[in-house]
C-alpha cells in the first residue's frame, strides 16, 4: 500500500522539514533563509525553487496565495504547506532513515 | 534612489518575460524581497547586480523551453495550414494565384526601377561628373542640354575644381551619317565628334588602342566592337581607314581607326558607335561661342563643389562671352539625367520619374486587389475555421498563439505565392522588356535586390492580408463558436461589401486610365498635324543626289505610284533650325523655325495656304525674298490677322546668310514634334538645293511596295555611289510618341491583370455565397422559384457593388487622367463614353465571372441541396 510513495532526496527532505518548521510562513524566500540559517551555507533561490516545483507536482506539498506585503512591491506570497501524502512520505523517509541510522553510535563509539 | 527604482522596474520587466512558469507574480515578489534585503546589507548597486545575474541565469532555460514548444506548435500549424490549402482547393488557388500575379507585377516594377536607377552609374567617377547645361529662359531654369564649344576648355582653365572636361557633338540631326569602308557602306545614327577627355571623364573601356592618345590626333576615330565587326569583319580594324560624311555635304572625311571601344552599356544616357576627333569639325572652334550644339561634361574634384562652381558661372560667362549673354549655364549631375532631365535637345530620350511613379502605383494596385481577395475570402471562410479556434482555446491556446498561427498561415500562402511570382516574373520578363523597351534580366543569384524586395513583399503581404483574420478570429469567445450558432454579424458582410467595392474601384480606375490612354493614342495617330504624314518617304540627300536631282525627280514622277517630290533643309520630326528673326513693326525678335525648301514642298506635304499666294520666285533673292509664315507666327509677331501680315518685311542674319523680304502667304500650323509641344512659329523660303538635306517623296498609299521598288531602282541607277537610306514620316512620328505608347501598353496590360485578379476574388465570393445559401436555394426552388430568380438573387448584390465602385471611381479617374492629358498640348477629351464603357466592361466581366457559379447553383436539383440535413 505504501510502495507507490516516491522517495525523497536530501534536498527535498530539508525543504519539506523547513516548511513544517516555518508553519504558516513557508514561502520561497523564507524557506531559503531558514535553510541557510540551519545549514550555515548560502542557499540560492533557484536551488529551492526547483525542488519546490517538483514536490508540488508530486503532490507532497501544496500552495496557496498569502497576503500581499509592502516589502514585496505589493505582490502576494505563495505559501507552501505539507499535504497528507507529504506527511506520509516524510514519515516513510524517517522510518527508513532511522532504520539505517540505528547502529551508527555503536560504530562511532567503537572507534574511540 | 529613484534611479535605482527605475532600474529595478526594467529588470523586473525582463524577469517577467523570461520566466516561463506560471507563478510569475509570486516569483517577482520573492526576487524583490531578496533584492530589498541585499540592498539593505550591501547597497543598491550590489542588489541590482544580483537581480540582473538571476535573470541572466534564467536565459538558457528560457530558450530551451521556447524552442521546444514553438517547434511543436509550428509543426502542428504547418500541418493544419497545408491541410486547409488542400481541403479548399479553389479558395487556395484564387489566393495563391492572385497574390502571385500581384507580386510578379511588383517584382517586375522593382526590376524596372532598379534598371532606371542604375543609369550612368557604371562610370567610376559618376558622382563627380556634371553636364554643363544651358538656360535661355532668363529665369535660370535649365532649358537645353547643349551649350557652346568654348565652355569646356575655359572652365578647366578658370577653375581648379574642374579636373577634366569632355565635349561631344552628335552629327546628323535626325538624318543619318554615311560611313563607308570599301564596299561596306551604311548610314549610321550614332556618330559623334568627341574630345580625348571622353575616355578620362567617363568610363568607356577600350579593347584596343590607347585611351589617352586615341582621339588626341586629328583624323582619328574610335569605333565600338559591333561597328568593328560590321565594317571590318575578321580583319584587324586598327589603323584602317573609314570614310564618313558627317556634315552630309558630299565632302568625304577620312578617319583612321585608333581604338576599339566596348559597346556602350544600355544604362547610359547616350550611346555612340563612332567617336571622331573633335578638331576635325569644320567650324571655327577658336572662339568662345557660336555654335550651341555641343554637350559639355565636367569632372569635378569633389561632388560637393558643384554648388559653389555653379554660383560663379554667371561671372564666368560674362568674362568669356564679352557682353551680357542671352543664356546662363548650370551644372546637372549625370546620375540625374536619366530620370529627371527634361531638357531640349537631349542626346537620347530620357526616362521619366513620373512614369516610374505610375508604374509602381499600378503594380501596387494589382497587389492590393490580390490582398483584398485574401482578406475577403479568409473572412468568408473563417466560419469554417471558427470551430477550430474554439477548440484550440478550450484546450488552452492563448490569443497570442492563435494570432501567430493565422499570421503564419497567411505568411505560408504568401511565401508560396512569392515562389510562384518569381517564376511568373521570369516568364513574363520578355513581354515586359518588349513593353518597357528594356533588357532587364532576372537571376536567382545575381538579383539580390529583386530577391530581397520579393522577400519584403512576401512578408508585408503575409502580415497585411493575414492580420485581419488573425486578430478577429483569435478574439472569439469559445462558447460562442462551439455553440454552433451563426456568430457572423452584419459587420462582416459590410466589410466584404466594402472590400469588393474598393477592389472594383481600383480596377475601374485602371480601366478608365487604359481607355483614356488608348483614346489619346488614337488621337495622336489621326489628328491632323498640318501636313500629310501618311504617304511621305524621306531620303537623306548627298552630293550625287543633289547634283542629279532634276533627273532623279523626272524619272520618279514617271511612275504613277509617285505623286510628287520635294527637297528641304529639314523635315518634320527630324531637327530644325531656329533663328532670331526681325518682323516689321515689332521691337523684339522672334525665334521661329526656318525651313529652306523648294517650290514643290508645300504641295508635296499637302500644306494649306490660308491667305496670300504660293511662291512666285523659283529661287529666293536673299535681299528680296518671299516668305510663307505659319498662322502661329502671325499671332506671335502680334499681327491682328493673316491679312495684316501679308506684305510685312522680315529679315535675319545667320550662318547660312542674310535674308530679308516680304511675307507673301500664311500657311496652317504644323506639329513638327510630339503632341506634348505646341506648334512652333515657322518661316518657309525657297533656297538652292545645296542647302537641303532631305528628299521627300509623296507616294500613292495604295501602291507602297511598287513606289518603294521604283525609288530604289531609280536611285541605284542615278546615285550609284551612295546606298539609299529612307524612313517613313509616319513611322518617325510614331517613334516620337514611343513613351506614350509604352504607357498605353502598360495601362492596358495592368488594367487587364487588375480586373482578372479582382474577378478571381469575386468568383471566390460567389462560390462562397452559393455554398452558404445552398439550403435557401433548395427551399426557394421547391417553393417554385425559377432558375432565373435564383440566379438574380445570387448575382444582384455583386453587380450592385460593381456599379457603386464604378461611380466612386469616376471622379478620381477623371481627375488623374485629366492631369495626365495636361501634359499634351494637343489632346483628346475624356468623354462620357469612356465612363460608360468602363462600367460596361466591369459589369460584363463580373457578370461572366459570377454567372459561372450562380448558374450552376441555380440549376442544381433541390433534392441534392436539401438532402444533407
Amino acid at each position: 500500500m505504501r510502495e507507490k510513495l516516491k522517495s525523497l532526496t536530501r534536498k527535498e527532505e530539508l525543504i519539506m522539514l523547513s516548511i513544517l518548521n516555518l508553519e504558516k510562513n513557508a514561502y520561497l524566500v523564507a524557506i531559503a533563509d531558514y535553510l541557510s540559517q540551519t545549514t550555515k551555507k548560502k542557499v540560492s533561490l533557484t536551488s529551492v525553487h526547483l525542488p519546490l516545483n517538483r514536490l508540488e507536482k508530486k503532490g507532497l506539498i501544496e500552495s496557496e496565495f498569502g497576503e500581499a506585503t509592502a516589502v514585496r512591491g505589493g505582490r502576494r506570497k505563495k505559501i507552501y504547506t505539507i499535504t497528507k501524502l507529504g506527511f506520509e512520505a516524510l514519515e516513510e523517509h524517517k522510518r527508513i532513515s532511522d532504520l539505517l541510522w540505528k547502529n551508527h553510535l555503536k560504530y562511532s563509539s567503537s572507534k574511540d | 534612489m529613484a534611479k535605482h527604482d527605475r532600474h529595478l522596474k526594467i529588470l523586473e520587466f525582463f524577469l517577467k518575460n523570461i520566466i516561463t512558469f506560471d507563478d510569475r507574480e509570486n516569483l517577482a515578489g520573492d526576487f524583490e524581497e531578496m533584492y530589498e534585503r541585499i540592498s539593505c546589507q550591501k547597497g543598491k548597486s550590489r542588489a541590482l547586480l544580483w537581480y540582473a545575474f538571476q535573470i541572466f541565469k534564467l536565459i538558457p532555460s528560457y530558450f530551451k523551453n521556447y524552442t521546444i514548444w514553438s517547434l511543436t506548435m509550428i509543426k502542428n500549424y504547418l500541418k493544419i495550414a497545408f491541410r486547409n490549402i488542400k481541403k479548399y482547393k479553389a479558395y487556395s488557388f484564387i489566393n495563391i494565384s492572385g497574390l502571385a500575379i500581384g507580386m510578379a507585377c511588383c517584382l517586375l516594377i522593382v526590376l524596372h526601377i532598379q534598371d532606371e536607377l542604375s543609369y550612368d552609374a557604371f562610370h567610376l567617377n559618376a558622382d563627380r561628373i556634371f553636364r554643363v547645361v544651358t538656360s535661355t529662359s532668363g529665369d535660370g531654369v535649365p532649358t537645353n542640354a547643349t551649350g557652346t564649344f568654348g565652355t569646356g576648355p575655359a572652365l578647366k582653365e578658370d577653375f581648379p575644381e574642374v579636373v577634366d572636361f569632355a565635349r561631344i557633338r552628335r552629327m546628323g540631326q535626325g538624318t543619318r551619317i554615311y560611313i563607308g569602308h570599301k564596299d561596306r557602306q551604311f548610314y549610321e545614327e550614332r556618330f559623334f565628334f568627341a574630345d580625348p577627355g571622353i575616355f578620362t571623364v567617363f568610363t568607356f573601356p577600350l579593347i584596343q588602342g590607347d585611351a589617352v592618345k586615341a582621339l588626341s590626333e586629328p583624323n582619328s576615330i574610335v569605333i565600338t566592337e559591333d561597328m568593328a565587326e560590321k565594317y571590318f569583319g575578321r580583319e584587324d580594324p586598327m589603323g584602317q581607314t573609314l570614310e564618313a560624311d558627317p556634315y552630309n555635304s558630299g565632302e568625304m572625311m577620312v578617319f583612321q581607326v585608333t581604338g576599339i571601344a566596348k559597346n556602350v552599356p544600355s544604362h547610359s544616357h547616350f550611346h555612340f558607335d563612332f567617336l571622331a576627333s573633335y578638331v576635325n569639325q569644320k567650324e571655327d572652334l577658336t572662339q568662345f561661342s557660336g555654335l550651341y550644339s555641343h554637350y559639355t561634361y565636367a569632372l569635378l574634384q569633389d561632388a560637393s563643389q558643384a554648388a559653389g562652381l555653379e554660383s560663379q558661372l554667371p561671372d564666368f560667362i560674362r568674362r568669356h562671352f564679352g557682353e551680357d549673354s542671352w543664356y546662363t549655364n548650370h551644372l546637372q549631375p549625370i546620375l540625374k539625367i536619366r530620370l529627371y532631365s527634361r531638357l531640349r535637345s537631349e542626346i537620347e530620350a530620357t526616362g521619366n520619374i513620373a512614369s516610374i511613379t505610375i508604374f509602381s502605383l499600378v503594380a501596387i494596385i494589382v497587389l492590393a486587389i490580390a490582398c483584398i481577395n485574401y482578406i475577403n475570402l479568409s473572412t468568408a471562410f473563417s466560419l469554417k475555421r471558427a470551430k477550430e479556434v474554439g477548440l484550440r482555446k478550450v484546450v488552452g491556446a492563448r490569443r497570442k498563439q492563435l494570432i501567430e498561427q493565422f499570421l503564419g498561415e497567411s505568411l505560408l500562402v504568401s511565401l508560396l505565392s512569392g515562389l510562384l511570382a518569381f517564376f511568373l516574373a521570369g516568364l513574363l520578363l520578355p513581354l515586359f522588356n518588349a513593353i518597357a523597351d528594356k533588357e532587364v534580366t532576372l537571376h536567382f543569384l545575381t538579383g539580390v535586390i529583386p530577391l530581397a524586395s520579393l522577400m519584403g513583399i512576401v512578408a508585408v503581404v503575409g502580415v497585411v492580408s493575414g492580420s485581419y483574420v488573425a486578430f478577429v478570429l483569435s478574439g472569439l469567445a469559445p462558447f460562442q463558436v462551439l455553440k454552433g450558432g451563426s456568430y457572423s454579424a452584419g459587420w462582416k458582410t459590410k466589410l466584404r461589401k466594402g472590400m469588393v467595392i474598393s477592389q472594383f474601384f481600383l480596377a475601374t480606375i485602371m480601366i478608365i486610365a487604359a481607355l483614356t490612354a488608348h483614346k489619346q493614342m488614337r488621337f495622336i495617330q489621326t489628328h491632323n498635324t498640318g501636313y500629310n504624314r501618311d504617304e511621305i518617304l524621306v531620303i537623306p540627300l548627298n552630293r550625287e543626289a543633289r547634283a542629279g536631282y532634276a533627273a532623279l525627280r523626272n524619272e520618279l514622277l514617271m511612275y504613277p505610284a509617285i505623286r510628287n517630290t520635294a527637297t528641304s533643309s529639314h523635315v518634320p520630326t527630324q531637327g530644325s533650325q531656329h533663328e532670331s528673326v526681325a518682323f516689321e513693326g515689332r521691337d523684339q525678335n522672334l525665334t521661329p523655325v526656318l525651313y529652306f525648301i523648294d517650290k514643290e514642298f508645300v504641295d508635296t506635304y499637302g500644306i494649306q495656304i490660308i491667305h496670300g499666294t504660293d511662291f512666285t520666285q523659283t529661287m529666293s533673292h536673299p535681299s528680296n525674298a518671299e516668305f510663307l509664315v505659319s498662322a502661329r507666327t502671325v499671332t506671335e509677331a502680334g499681327y491682328s490677322s493673316p491679312e495684316e501680315a501679308l506684305g510685312k518685311q522680315v529679315q535675319w542674319r545667320s550662318r547660312s546668310g542674310e535674308y530679308s523680304g516680304t511675307i507673301i502667304g500664311v500657311i496652317n500650323d504644323m506639329n513638327l514634334y510630339s503632341f506634348h509641344r505646341a506648334a512652333y512659329p515657322m518661316i518657309f523660303l525657297v533656297t538652292p538645293i545645296e542647302q537641303h538635306d532631305s528628299l521627300s517623296v509623296r507616294l500613292d498609299s495604295s501602291q507602297y511596295s511598287e513606289a518603294l521598288a521604283a525609288i530604289q531602282s531609280v536611285w541605284k541607277r542615278l546615285v550609284p555611289y551612295y546606298p539609299m537610306d529612307y524612313s517613313f514620316l509616319d513611322a518617325n512620328f510614331e517613334a516620337m510618341h514611343r513613351a506614350d505608347r509604352r504607357l498605353n501598353d502598360i495601362f492596358q496590360v495592368f488594367s487587364l491583370t487588375a480586373v482578372v485578379v479582382a474577378c478571381l476574388g469575386l468568383f471566390g465570393l460567389a462560390v462562397f455565397a452559393a455554398e452558404q445559401k445552398t439550403k435557401e436555394i433548395g427551399i426557394r426552388k421547391v417553393l417554385g422559384a425559377s432558375a432565373f430568380n435564383i440566379y438574380f438573387m445570387l448575382s444582384r448584390d455583386f453587380l450592385k457593388w460593381v456599379i457603386i465602385a464604378n461611380i466612386v471611381a469616376w471622379p478620381i479617374a477623371y481627375y488623374s487622367m485629366h492631369k495626365w492629358l495636361q501634359d499634351f498640348v494637343y489632346r483628346t477629351r475624356i468623354g462620357w463614353e469612356i465612363f460608360l464603357l468602363s462600367a460596361i466592361i466591369a459589369l460584363i466581366i463580373s457578370i461572366f465571372t459570377i454567372s459561372f457559379q450562380s448558374i450552376k447553383a441555380a440549376r442544381a436539383n433541390p433534392v441534392d441541396s436539401l438532402r444533407y440535413e
